[in-house]
């Protein structure tokens, strides 16, 4: 199952090897061309009849993750984030550690130890250790060393009715779509731009946008559903299976309505459920994308993950199967000249 | 330049939607410039030839954006949620009035119990909508509004009104290209997008023209105002030559040749060392090969929101220094 093999696959930012790996074989038989650039961005052309426009898909193949900093004496390992996580979700949380998938638990002191302030916060990196049963540095360090990265050690699951849980839907589902797309057949030249490094900070899309040098950019994204109690309905982003979510702005773009205006109608032509992604936190790699050379039409679609950059996200199948569709639509639009000409 | 300015200042261009601001500078450079054109992301270029043989290209800019709010939820009673477009604190947007791009007016209020507790999330706007359904008949999820403010002359000479920073900027560079005619090099006018949020619509627009000396025109929040800060800029003490900001240390040839020009043609002048702001100056010269800029800055009193102040001998001094920097270059 293509989300599985997707989300499973290990992935930290900078260490993308083996989810570019797992995405390589996905999709080399269905490109003209596959390659990797000097960043690490595995970039897929299909040609197709026409000499365009061009049109860029985009998803980041890394996901938040830990790296192992130094080996206390007694085998315990300090570490710190790549990416946006919040300490509070760490505690007792297994990860697995490199290549070799060493099995780790996230562990600190027991609450009868705090002392009372400490209580009332909650336990930061420097009091976390990764547990790996190490019986003292030395022995430790046959399994580890300081560098090696970790992430965390959930299974995909379809869980409920039509969810999903995984540790990386941000952005493997963004990456799935992509997979189920370079699949299609279009008129238009489309790049597949699996990127790098989107979460410290968008690092391997400005390369990607400017090798590729497309005229028109659709980012997919896992984003932020709050839909939740004690979270207020304007706060809640998006909700979990009323379909994709469309961008307005976000940290790193102000979206392109002609774009905005463009998908609304795609989706409403196709009969597709969409909704609008209703804050204006968060970024993502249309931020460096839209920027690119002389400027690149460009705008955002995200699949709702609730409990995104935490250990168990969860998703909508129906929106997950949903933003496949629209992802389509939205390029036979394109084919017919539909978009920014 | 008073009624450009007004015009101008008065009109709505949240960052992302600078529609508004773009027709009527479009307008205003038509007659005066040889090409003009929209980019992607929507900077306004316009193109004025010179009449060398071996052209330089010149650019010369100024953003059009100001800060806004973009409504991100409407409720069922037709109240609008907003997020902030570079709109600093919350509290101060209590009790303003807001219009929209397509004219729709309409007030801020706030859930918050006491002004310290206000946060863009608890902010709401009324625009007289009795429901949801009559609220998006004029306004969507994604539109942008700003302050709606009208320019007004205290003492002669001195305007007061909203988005001076930088409408007056924008009014400067239309003057400047109206002036210009016999100079020897290329002169291209950027008038840029989402400069608000993070330098960003000059980056492609400057990609594009790829000059060899960039002039950015900008608003500067001046320090004669009690706890605006040290900063050694006064209103109605000339065009400030600007030094560093937050994201530029402007090449000291560029910003000795901005004072040699400036003392040749007599012009008002002061030196704006300014760690508490930004510019698309520092944007400029990271872009391509890195672009050699300078930047002249409008000094404007800032006492609050919608309520800066401009010295119109100031704006003179500016279109006169960037004429005689770009008819002169000689960089």
């Amino acid at each position: 199952m293509l989300l599985k093999r997707l989300t499973e696959a290990m992935g930290p930012s900078g260490y993308e090897d083996e989810i570019r790996q797992v995405i390589y074989e996905e999709i080399r038989q269905y490109a003209d061309r596959v390659y990797t650039d000097s960043m690490g961005n595995l970039i897929a052309e299909k040609d197709g009849t026409r000499p365009g426009p061009k049109v860029l898909l985009c998803a980041h193949m890394d996901e938040v993750s830990v790296m192992i900093t130094h080996i206390d004496n007694n085998g315990l390992l300090q570490f710190r984030h790549i990416g946006g996580i919040d300490d509070r979700i760490l505690l007792s949380k297994p990860v697995m550690i490199g290549e070799k998938r060493i099995p780790g638990v996230i562990g600190s002191k027991p609450p009868h130890h705090q002392k009372p302030d400490e209580r009332k916060n909650p336990v930061g990196l420097s009091q976390l250790r990764i547990d790996i049963g190490a019986k003292s540095r030395e022995d430790a360090l046959k399994y580890v060393k300081p560098g090696d990265v970790a992430v965390f050690a959930t299974e995909y699951e379809e869980i409920g009715h039509r969810r999903a849980k995984s540790k990386s839907f941000d952005d493997r589902v963004g990456c799935a779509v992509m997979v189920e797309t370079i699949k299609k057949q279009f008129d238009v030249p489309v790049v597949f731009g699996f990127a790098v490094q989107e979460e410290i900070g968008l690092r391997g899309a400005g390369p990607l946008a400017y090798r590729t040098n497309p005229d028109i950019s659709l980012v997919l994204e896992g984003t932020l559903a709050a839909d939740l109690p004690g979270a207020a309905p304007h706060g809640y982003a998006t909700e979990l299976g009323k379909g994709p979510a469309l961008s307005i702005m976000d940290g790193s773009s102000i979206h392109n309505r002609e774009f905005l205006a463009h998908m609304k109608s795609v989706a409403e032509q196709n009969e597709i459920p969409y909704q609008i992604r209703n804050t204006t936190a968060g970024g993502n790699d249309a931020g460096r994308i839209h920027l690119s050379r002389e400027g690149v039409l460009s705008g955002v679609v995200s699949v709702p993950t609730r409990y995104i950059h935490a250990p168990a996200q969860l998703i909508s199948l129906d929106d997950y199967e949903n933003t496949i569709l629209l992802v389509e639509k939205f390029l036979r639009s394109v084919e017919q000249g539909g978009l920014g000409q | 330049m008073k009624e450009l300015i007004t015009k101008l200042a008065e009109a709505c261009a949240p960052a992302g939607n600078e529609d508004n601001v773009r027709a009527l500078l479009k307008e205003a450079v038509a007659p005066h410039a040889d090409e003009v054109r929209v980019d992607v992301v929507g900077n306004l270029i316009a193109t004025k030839k010179g009449t060398g043989t071996d052209r330089k290209q010149l650019l010369l800019t100024a953003h059009m954006d100001e800060p806004g709010l973009l409504v991100v939820y409407v409720e069922e009673s037709g109240l609008l949620r907003v997020g902030p477009i570079a709109a600093g604190e919350a509290a101060y947007l209590v009790g303003q009035r807001v219009v929209f791009p397509n004219g729709t007016v309409g007030v801020v209020g706030t859930e918050a119990k006491s002004p310290g507790d206000v946060q863009f999330s608890n902010l709401v706007i009324d625009i007289g909508a009795t429901n949801k359904e009559e609220a998006t008949s004029r306004v969507q999820i994604g539109d942008s509004c700003t302050l709606q403010q009208t320019v007004a002359e205290l003492f002669p000479g001195r305007l007061t009104g909203k988005a001076f920073d930088n409408r007056v900027g924008c009014a400067v560079a239309v003057e400047v290209l109206k002036q210009l005619g016999n100079q020897t090099h290329d002169v291209t006018v950027v008038f840029s997008v989402q400069q608000q949020v993070g330098n960003r619509g000059i980056k492609p627009s400057a990609f594009a023209v790829e000059p060899d000396f960039g002039l950015v025109l900008d608003g500067v929040r001046s320090g004669d105002t009690p706890g605006a800060g040290r900063l050694e800029v006064k209103a109605g003490a000339g065009v400030a030559i600007k030094v560093m900001d937050q994201r530029v240390l402007i090449p000291g040839h560029i910003k000795n040749y901005l004072i040699e020009q400036a003392e040749a043609a007599g012009v008002a002048f002061q030196l704006e060392v300014n760690p508490d702001a930004q510019s698309d100056a520092g944007a400029l010269l990271q872009v391509q090969a890195g672009i050699p800029t300078g930047a002249l800055s409008v000094p404007l009193r800032v006492n609050g929101l919608g309520a800066e102040v401009v010295d119109l001998k100031d704006v003179e001094a500016t279109v006169k220094l960037a004429v005689a920097a770009l008819v002169g270059y000689n960089l």
